[in-house]
């Protein structure tokens, strides 16, 4: 009985410790089809880049929502931290042996409900039209319009900067 | 004597998780499976196992990937569709797409896996829509219930506030997000048979009956709402929007919605108890209207074709 208290006690202590040792790992994956990478941490920032789905970055810094990220050794910019995941994104076909990463560190991007899955409900649903959505995406207005969209219509951001 | 040490070792995470709350129950008890894992206590299998439930109930839509929030969004977006006809005049439609896709910038999901994208519904019933992933569909009835392109941006932020937050998936059933979704193919990367293509597509159409009758039948739980209005008040003030706006739109909505009719009065609490919690983190200070003529002028444009 005395051995089980102070297995529990032991149980208990490294709970609450891990979490201090456990620091997040610095290798991030773009989660997202397309993220801009900013010149400051924040969505008024120049853009000075972007990444691909998929891409392997590593952070550097963290403020606030946003997260310095470099690559090669290279300092690119600033990449908000939603559009990263800690988990490695292996894409259809990709090394998964050579990642050396467990099943639980990996998102494949084969997974789950895919393009394939949208597929099979389409067969199934056939007067379900996912053209109206197709067009609807292909709505992306560029950063430099967006601008001056908000320029124009005197829309200053608190910080007093311009997009 | 095995058991009796894993059944000590689970009361105390028990205990641990009454201490520390449901936010951190999914650390805490990873944390206390790979200790019990690694003493062996219990083996790795226990372990994995353990740590899946606790995840699925702290989260069960965790482990939907960006990517597979889009395609679900996609399919909810076409559902609502089959409904609703959309209004699709260009110049409305990009006007509409710069506000839309402004604020989404601003708010704290500025990207998603496919962005941002804005629709107008061509029905004078009062209402809006967002789909998991940044689709995000208006009413015409509900543009004209906006009388300054302030209020509009309240809207559309409101709605981002939904996408942000992730509620759509949060409709999502328990038990729907079933292992077929979150680890099939994990391990091998292969492509996927005939069946498992079959139980995912089962699963994948049970998750949108899910959402898309959350969102046209029974209305999102009170408190997603005020969230998604906190969200567009952070929002509104990130980029230079009245914040203030969401309440006079509320007021006006007020007025054009009928008690037990359909949309908005159906799916929403009543706009005053929205406007009481909003009153709670609203000052009027927070940047009062400004009075630009050319926002003025290129709203009263596009209302005036809706």
């Amino acid at each position: 009985m005395f051995i089980h208290r102070v297995l529990c006690i032991v149980c208990v202590g490294c709970a609450l410790a891990l979490p201090a040792i456990a620091a997040p790992a610095s290798g991030l994956s773009v989660q997202v089809r397309k993220a801009d990478v900013r010149s400051t941490p924040s969505f008024l920032g120049a853009i000075v880049g972007s990444l691909v789905y998929a891409d392997r970055v590593t952070q550097v810094e963290k403020k606030g929502d946003w997260i310095k990220i470099s690559r090669d050794g290279t300092p690119l910019g600033w990449v908000h931290q939603q559009s990263l995941t800690s988990k490695q994104i292996v894409l259809k076909g990709g090394e998964v042996a050579k990642t050396g990463a467990s099943s639980d560190e990996l998102a494949l991007a084969g997974k789950g409900f895919t393009e394939e899955v949208e597929k099979e409900y389409k067969a199934q649903n056939k007067d379900i039209d996912f053209a109206p959505i197709d067009r609807m995406e292909k709505i992306t207005i560029a950063p430099e319009k967006l601008a001056k969209f908000l320029k124009a219509g005197d829309v200053s951001p608190a910080a007093g900067d311009t997009l | 004597m095995k058991n009796n040490l894993f059944l000590t070792s689970t009361l105390a995470l028990s205990v641990i998780v009454s201490l520390t709350g449901c936010e951190t129950l999914d650390q805490v008890t990873q944390s206390v499976t790979s200790v019990a894992s690694s003493t062996g206590l219990i083996n790795d299998d226990q372990a994995k196992s353990i740590n899946k439930t606790t995840t699925a109930v702290a989260k069960p839509f965790e482990g939907i990937t960006p990517s597979q929030e889009y395609y679900i969004g996609r399919t909810v977006g076409a559902t609502i569709l089959h409904k609703y006809k959309p209004y699709d005049k260009e110049e409305s439609v990009r006007y509409l797409n710069t506000l839309g896709q402004a604020l989404a910038l601003a708010s704290e999901r500025p990207e998603t896996f496919g962005g941002y994208h804005f629709m107008i519904l061509d029905t004078s019933e009062v209402n809006a829509f967002a789909a998991p992933g940044g689709l995000i569909f208006v009413s015409r009835g509900l543009i004209l219930c906006c009388k300054t392109e302030d209020a509009l941006a309240a809207v559309l932020a409101h709605e981002i506030g939904h996408v942000q937050l992730q509620h759509g998936l949060q409709a999502i059933e328990k038990g729907r997000i079933t292992s077929a979704v979150t680890t099939l193919a994990a391990e091998s990367g292969k492509n996927l048979g005939g069946q498992q293509i079959a139980e995912l597509t089962k699963s994948f159409e049970g998750a949108i009956t899910d959402i898309t009758g959350t969102l046209v039948n029974n209305g999102y739980a009170r408190k997603l709402e005020f969230q998604a209005d906190a969200a567009a008040v952070k929002t509104l003030k990130n980029i230079g929007y009245d914040p203030n706006a969401l309440v006079a739109m509320l007021e006006e909505m007020d007025r054009h919605l009928k008690p037990g009719g359909m949309g908005f009065a159906k799916t929403h609490p009543k706009p005053k108890e929205r406007i009481d919690e909003l009153r709670k983190i609203l000052r009027s200070a927070d940047h009062p209207a400004t009075l630009s003529k050319d926002r003025a002028e290129r709203f009263e444009k596009f209302a005036e074709k809706i």
